[in-house]
Protein backbone atom coordinates (compact mmCIF):
# COMPACT_ATOMS: atom_id res chain seq x y z
CA UNK A 1 0.00 0.00 0.00
CA UNK A 2 1.63 3.23 -1.00
CA UNK A 3 2.32 5.36 1.39
CA UNK A 4 1.45 9.55 1.39
CA UNK A 5 4.07 11.61 1.24
CA UNK A 6 2.03 14.00 4.01
CA UNK A 7 3.25 11.21 6.78
CA UNK A 8 7.08 11.59 6.02
CA UNK A 9 8.89 13.22 8.23
CA UNK A 10 12.33 14.82 8.82
CA UNK A 11 13.93 15.96 11.89
CA UNK A 12 17.69 17.56 12.43
CA UNK A 13 19.71 17.59 14.92
CA UNK A 14 20.23 21.01 17.28
CA UNK A 15 23.36 21.86 19.41
CA UNK A 16 25.28 19.34 21.50
CA UNK A 17 24.41 18.69 24.67
CA UNK A 18 26.33 17.11 27.68
CA UNK A 19 25.14 14.27 29.43
CA UNK A 20 26.64 12.04 32.25
CA UNK A 21 26.45 8.27 33.75
CA UNK A 22 23.41 7.88 31.45
CA UNK A 23 21.96 3.92 31.65
CA UNK A 24 21.60 1.55 29.00
CA UNK A 25 19.65 -0.98 28.04
CA UNK A 26 21.37 -4.40 26.96
CA UNK A 27 19.92 -6.74 23.86
CA UNK A 28 19.61 -10.71 24.60
CA UNK A 29 23.01 -11.56 23.61
CA UNK A 30 24.59 -8.69 26.00
CA UNK A 31 26.91 -7.47 23.88
CA UNK A 32 24.73 -4.10 22.01
CA UNK A 33 24.03 -1.58 24.83
CA UNK A 34 22.00 1.00 23.94
CA UNK A 35 21.25 4.14 25.63
CA UNK A 36 18.08 4.10 27.88
CA UNK A 37 16.44 7.42 27.15
CA UNK A 38 15.44 7.61 24.10
CA UNK A 39 16.29 11.18 23.30
CA UNK A 40 19.86 10.84 23.80
CA UNK A 41 20.25 8.11 21.27
CA UNK A 42 22.48 10.52 18.51
CA UNK A 43 25.51 11.75 20.07
CA UNK A 44 27.93 14.58 18.39
CA UNK A 45 31.04 13.50 16.29
CA UNK A 46 32.85 15.64 17.81
CA UNK A 47 32.10 14.72 21.86
CA UNK A 48 34.29 11.81 23.38
CA UNK A 49 32.40 8.97 24.71
CA UNK A 50 33.12 7.44 28.18
CA UNK A 51 32.09 3.96 29.03
CA UNK A 52 31.54 2.87 32.35
CA UNK A 53 30.62 -0.39 33.38
CA UNK A 54 29.49 -2.16 36.65
CA UNK A 55 29.13 -5.92 37.33
CA UNK A 56 26.14 -4.96 40.34
CA UNK A 57 25.33 -1.62 39.39
CA UNK A 58 27.07 -0.10 42.66
CA UNK A 59 30.76 0.66 41.20
CA UNK A 60 31.05 1.38 37.93
CA UNK A 61 34.48 1.19 36.48
CA UNK A 62 35.92 3.07 33.01
CA UNK A 63 35.93 0.52 30.12
CA UNK A 64 38.65 0.63 27.72
CA UNK A 65 38.03 1.35 24.37
CA UNK A 66 39.25 -1.78 22.70
CA UNK A 67 36.66 -3.27 24.52
CA UNK A 68 33.91 -1.67 22.24
CA UNK A 69 33.16 -0.15 19.57
CA UNK A 70 30.05 3.13 19.66
CA UNK A 71 27.50 3.58 17.07
CA UNK A 72 26.63 7.63 17.39
CA UNK A 73 23.92 7.48 15.22
CA UNK A 74 22.01 4.80 17.30
CA UNK A 75 23.25 5.53 20.69
CA UNK A 76 24.95 1.93 20.94
CA UNK A 77 28.06 0.46 22.35
CA UNK A 78 28.73 -3.10 21.05
CA UNK A 79 31.43 -4.95 23.13
CA UNK A 80 33.63 -7.72 21.10
CA UNK A 81 32.00 -10.33 23.97
CA UNK A 82 29.34 -10.88 25.88
CA UNK A 83 29.20 -9.15 29.08
CA UNK A 84 28.09 -11.17 32.29
CA UNK A 85 24.72 -10.90 33.43
CA UNK A 86 23.10 -8.69 35.53
CA UNK A 87 26.33 -6.24 33.91
CA UNK A 88 25.42 -2.68 34.32
CA UNK A 89 27.20 -0.14 31.49
CA UNK A 90 26.95 3.77 31.35
CA UNK A 91 27.75 6.42 29.02
CA UNK A 92 29.09 9.85 29.64
CA UNK A 93 29.13 12.30 26.00
CA UNK A 94 27.47 14.72 24.63
CA UNK A 95 23.96 14.35 22.79
CA UNK A 96 22.34 16.17 19.71
CA UNK A 97 18.83 16.69 20.10
CA UNK A 98 16.52 16.10 16.92
CA UNK A 99 13.59 18.47 16.09
CA UNK A 100 10.91 18.68 13.21
CA UNK A 101 12.69 20.05 9.97
CA UNK A 102 10.52 23.34 9.93
CA UNK A 103 7.90 23.70 7.78
CA UNK A 104 9.46 20.83 5.19
CA UNK A 105 7.49 19.66 2.07
CA UNK A 106 9.95 17.17 0.15
CA UNK A 107 12.74 15.50 0.28
CA UNK A 108 15.00 12.62 -1.56
CA UNK A 109 17.86 10.90 -0.62
CA UNK A 110 19.90 8.79 -3.00
CA UNK A 111 21.77 5.80 -1.95
CA UNK A 112 24.05 4.63 -4.60
CA UNK A 113 27.16 2.46 -4.81
CA UNK A 114 29.73 3.18 -7.13
CA UNK A 115 30.28 -0.79 -8.63
CA UNK A 116 33.58 -1.10 -10.33
CA UNK A 117 34.21 -2.91 -13.78
CA UNK A 118 36.16 -6.00 -12.55
CA UNK A 119 36.09 -8.29 -15.76
CA UNK A 120 38.97 -10.29 -16.71
CA UNK A 121 40.08 -11.74 -19.94
CA UNK A 122 37.67 -14.53 -20.57
CA UNK A 123 34.88 -12.62 -19.31
CA UNK A 124 32.00 -12.98 -21.30
CA UNK A 125 29.61 -10.70 -19.11
CA UNK A 126 30.72 -7.39 -17.44
CA UNK A 127 31.58 -8.52 -13.39
CA UNK A 128 31.25 -5.66 -10.96
CA UNK A 129 32.55 -5.09 -7.58
CA UNK A 130 30.97 -2.83 -5.37
CA UNK A 131 33.18 0.77 -4.78
CA UNK A 132 32.56 3.59 -2.54
CA UNK A 133 28.82 3.36 -0.92
CA UNK A 134 27.45 7.23 -0.82
CA UNK A 135 24.22 9.10 0.36
CA UNK A 136 23.26 12.19 -1.10
CA UNK A 137 19.47 13.94 -0.64
CA UNK A 138 17.55 17.61 -0.69
CA UNK A 139 14.88 18.69 1.40
CA UNK A 140 12.77 21.43 0.24
CA UNK A 141 10.60 23.95 3.28
CA UNK A 142 8.86 26.48 3.27
CA UNK A 143 11.56 29.12 4.01
CA UNK A 144 10.91 30.44 8.06
CA UNK A 145 13.59 32.16 10.68
CA UNK A 146 15.06 28.98 11.21
CA UNK A 147 18.94 28.70 10.23
CA UNK A 148 19.50 25.56 10.67
CA UNK A 149 21.08 24.52 7.66
CA UNK A 150 22.74 28.23 6.40
CA UNK A 151 24.58 27.42 10.19
CA UNK A 152 25.40 24.25 9.50
CA UNK A 153 27.11 25.45 5.78
CA UNK A 154 28.57 28.59 7.24
CA UNK A 155 29.96 26.57 10.64
CA UNK A 156 31.10 23.79 8.11
CA UNK A 157 29.68 21.11 10.63
CA UNK A 158 27.19 18.37 9.75
CA UNK A 159 24.11 17.95 10.54
CA UNK A 160 22.14 14.78 11.47
CA UNK A 161 19.20 13.90 9.38
CA UNK A 162 16.41 11.52 11.01
CA UNK A 163 13.97 10.54 7.86
CA UNK A 164 10.50 8.88 8.69
CA UNK A 165 8.57 7.48 5.76
CA UNK A 166 5.66 7.38 8.88
CA UNK A 167 6.13 10.13 11.49
CA UNK A 168 3.33 7.87 13.77
CA UNK A 169 5.98 4.99 13.31
CA UNK A 170 9.92 4.65 13.66
CA UNK A 171 12.47 6.19 11.53
CA UNK A 172 13.66 5.16 8.72
CA UNK A 173 17.27 5.64 9.21
CA UNK A 174 20.04 8.53 10.26
CA UNK A 175 22.50 10.37 8.51
CA UNK A 176 25.44 12.93 8.79
CA UNK A 177 24.54 15.34 6.34
CA UNK A 178 26.84 17.96 5.32
CA UNK A 179 25.29 20.98 3.54
CA UNK A 180 26.47 21.70 0.44
CA UNK A 181 23.93 24.58 -0.91
CA UNK A 182 20.81 26.31 0.51
CA UNK A 183 19.16 28.56 -1.21
CA UNK A 184 16.28 30.94 -0.56
CA UNK A 185 14.54 31.87 -3.39
CA UNK A 186 10.97 33.80 -3.77
CA UNK A 187 8.68 35.13 -6.50
CA UNK A 188 5.73 38.12 -6.18
CA UNK A 189 2.93 35.57 -6.83
CA UNK A 190 4.42 32.85 -4.73
CA UNK A 191 5.71 31.61 -0.91
CA UNK A 192 9.71 31.83 -0.28
CA UNK A 193 11.32 28.65 -0.27
CA UNK A 194 14.05 27.10 0.84
CA UNK A 195 15.80 24.37 -0.57
CA UNK A 196 18.78 22.55 0.66
CA UNK A 197 21.17 19.96 -0.97
CA UNK A 198 23.12 17.81 1.22
CA UNK A 199 25.66 15.20 0.82
CA UNK A 200 26.76 12.11 3.60
CA UNK A 201 29.65 12.59 5.71
CA UNK A 202 31.58 10.31 8.02
CA UNK A 203 31.85 10.39 11.87
CA UNK A 204 34.80 9.40 13.88
CA UNK A 205 34.02 5.58 13.71
CA UNK A 206 33.75 6.14 9.86
CA UNK A 207 29.80 6.17 9.79
CA UNK A 208 27.88 8.06 7.69
CA UNK A 209 24.16 6.23 8.41
CA UNK A 210 22.81 4.05 10.73
CA UNK A 211 19.29 2.48 9.75
CA UNK A 212 17.00 2.72 12.85
CA UNK B 1 0.52 -12.16 -28.50
CA UNK B 2 1.24 -8.98 -26.20
CA UNK B 3 2.23 -9.39 -22.30
CA UNK B 4 0.69 -6.83 -20.15
CA UNK B 5 2.17 -4.66 -18.37
CA UNK B 6 0.88 -6.11 -15.14
CA UNK B 7 2.01 -9.49 -15.48
CA UNK B 8 5.57 -8.54 -14.49
CA UNK B 9 7.48 -9.37 -11.57
CA UNK B 10 10.79 -8.32 -10.60
CA UNK B 11 11.29 -11.16 -7.57
CA UNK B 12 14.78 -10.78 -5.51
CA UNK B 13 16.68 -13.29 -3.45
CA UNK B 14 20.34 -13.29 -1.40
CA UNK B 15 21.48 -16.69 -2.99
CA UNK B 16 21.05 -17.63 -6.89
CA UNK B 17 19.18 -20.48 -5.86
CA UNK B 18 16.97 -19.27 -2.43
CA UNK B 19 13.52 -18.19 -2.27
CA UNK B 20 13.38 -15.33 -4.81
CA UNK B 21 10.56 -13.00 -3.67
CA UNK B 22 8.58 -10.42 -5.14
CA UNK B 23 9.60 -6.73 -4.81
CA UNK B 24 6.63 -4.82 -3.22
CA UNK B 25 5.03 -1.94 -4.86
CA UNK B 26 6.79 -1.98 -8.15
CA UNK B 27 4.86 -0.45 -10.83
CA UNK B 28 7.43 0.27 -13.90
CA UNK B 29 10.47 -1.63 -14.24
CA UNK B 30 12.63 -2.56 -17.24
CA UNK B 31 15.92 -4.16 -18.04
CA UNK B 32 18.72 -3.37 -20.84
CA UNK B 33 20.56 -6.16 -22.09
CA UNK B 34 23.33 -4.55 -23.41
CA UNK B 35 26.29 -5.90 -26.37
CA UNK B 36 28.99 -2.98 -25.32
CA UNK B 37 29.84 -3.62 -29.62
CA UNK B 38 33.00 -2.11 -30.74
CA UNK B 39 34.00 -0.39 -33.56
CA UNK B 40 36.36 -2.07 -35.54
CA UNK B 41 35.54 -0.49 -38.91
CA UNK B 42 39.44 0.22 -40.88
CA UNK B 43 40.28 1.97 -43.95
CA UNK B 44 38.53 0.39 -46.90
CA UNK B 45 35.27 -0.43 -44.92
CA UNK B 46 32.67 1.09 -46.56
CA UNK B 47 30.40 -0.42 -43.93
CA UNK B 48 30.73 -0.05 -40.11
CA UNK B 49 32.29 -3.30 -38.65
CA UNK B 50 31.17 -4.04 -34.88
CA UNK B 51 32.72 -6.81 -32.66
CA UNK B 52 30.85 -7.46 -29.31
CA UNK B 53 32.47 -6.28 -26.44
CA UNK B 54 31.24 -7.38 -23.33
CA UNK B 55 27.51 -8.65 -22.46
CA UNK B 56 25.74 -6.44 -19.56
CA UNK B 57 22.06 -5.83 -18.47
CA UNK B 58 21.08 -3.07 -16.28
CA UNK B 59 17.49 -2.96 -14.71
CA UNK B 60 15.59 0.11 -13.79
CA UNK B 61 12.41 -0.28 -10.80
CA UNK B 62 10.12 1.89 -10.08
CA UNK B 63 7.24 2.19 -7.35
CA UNK B 64 5.84 3.38 -4.32
CA UNK B 65 7.66 3.18 -1.40
CA UNK B 66 7.53 0.12 1.50
CA UNK B 67 9.86 0.15 4.34
CA UNK B 68 8.12 -2.62 5.42
CA UNK B 69 9.07 -5.23 2.42
CA UNK B 70 11.70 -7.20 3.74
CA UNK B 71 12.77 -9.48 1.22
CA UNK B 72 12.42 -6.86 -1.61
CA UNK B 73 12.58 -3.25 -1.22
CA UNK B 74 14.75 -3.54 2.01
CA UNK B 75 16.70 -6.33 1.21
CA UNK B 76 17.69 -4.66 -1.62
CA UNK B 77 18.78 -1.56 0.27
CA UNK B 78 20.51 -3.78 2.81
CA UNK B 79 22.51 -5.15 -0.40
CA UNK B 80 23.45 -1.89 -1.12
CA UNK B 81 24.34 -1.20 2.47
CA UNK B 82 26.43 -4.64 4.03
CA UNK B 83 27.82 -4.98 0.31
CA UNK B 84 26.29 -8.45 0.25
CA UNK B 85 24.91 -10.54 -3.11
CA UNK B 86 21.84 -9.94 -4.45
CA UNK B 87 20.01 -11.79 -7.47
CA UNK B 88 17.21 -10.22 -9.35
CA UNK B 89 14.53 -12.60 -11.43
CA UNK B 90 13.34 -10.14 -14.31
CA UNK B 91 9.98 -12.17 -15.36
CA UNK B 92 7.88 -10.38 -18.02
CA UNK B 93 4.87 -12.70 -18.12
CA UNK B 94 5.73 -13.89 -14.25
CA UNK B 95 6.86 -16.80 -15.11
CA UNK B 96 9.36 -16.47 -17.40
CA UNK B 97 12.68 -13.74 -18.02
CA UNK B 98 15.88 -14.02 -16.64
CA UNK B 99 17.81 -14.46 -13.85
CA UNK B 100 21.12 -12.25 -12.45
CA UNK B 101 23.40 -11.16 -9.66
CA UNK B 102 23.75 -7.58 -9.35
CA UNK B 103 25.03 -4.52 -7.36
CA UNK B 104 22.86 -1.62 -6.21
CA UNK B 105 23.97 1.06 -7.97
CA UNK B 106 20.90 3.99 -6.63
CA UNK B 107 18.40 3.58 -4.37
CA UNK B 108 16.22 7.05 -4.22
CA UNK B 109 13.24 7.49 -2.37
CA UNK B 110 11.15 10.72 -2.50
CA UNK B 111 8.26 12.39 -0.57
CA UNK B 112 6.34 15.28 -1.05
CA UNK B 113 3.39 16.48 0.94
CA UNK B 114 1.21 16.15 -2.20
CA UNK B 115 2.00 13.01 -3.26
CA UNK B 116 2.97 9.35 -2.51
CA UNK B 117 6.28 8.63 -1.46
CA UNK B 118 8.06 6.83 -3.96
CA UNK B 119 11.58 4.72 -4.92
CA UNK B 120 13.42 4.18 -7.75
CA UNK B 121 16.08 1.80 -7.95
CA UNK B 122 18.81 0.81 -10.47
CA UNK B 123 20.51 -2.61 -10.67
CA UNK B 124 23.70 -2.69 -12.52
CA UNK B 125 24.30 -6.95 -13.70
CA UNK B 126 27.54 -9.11 -12.35
CA UNK B 127 28.44 -12.05 -14.61
CA UNK B 128 25.87 -14.29 -16.67
CA UNK B 129 22.56 -13.53 -17.51
CA UNK B 130 20.68 -16.85 -16.82
CA UNK B 131 17.44 -17.57 -18.91
CA UNK B 132 14.36 -18.43 -16.37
Amino acid sequence: MAIAGRKALVRVSGAPVAISNEATTTDAGRRIFTITNAAYRVWDRNAAVSVTRSPDGTTFTAVPATEYTVNRLAGTVTFAAAQAAGVQIRVSTSYLPLATAAEAKEFSYTFTGNNLDASTLGSAFVLRQQGQRDITGSLSMWTTADRTFEDALTADQPVVLEFYNDSGASADFRVWALVNSDEISAAVDGLAETAVEWEGTQDAEGRITSLV
Amino acid sequence: MAIAGKSMAVRVATTAAGTYTSVAEIKEASMSHAGNNQDISTFGSAWVLRLQGLKDATYSLSGFYNPTDTNGQVAIRNAWLNDTPLFVQFLPNGTNGFRQEVRVSSYEVSASADGAQEVSIELEGTGAIVAV
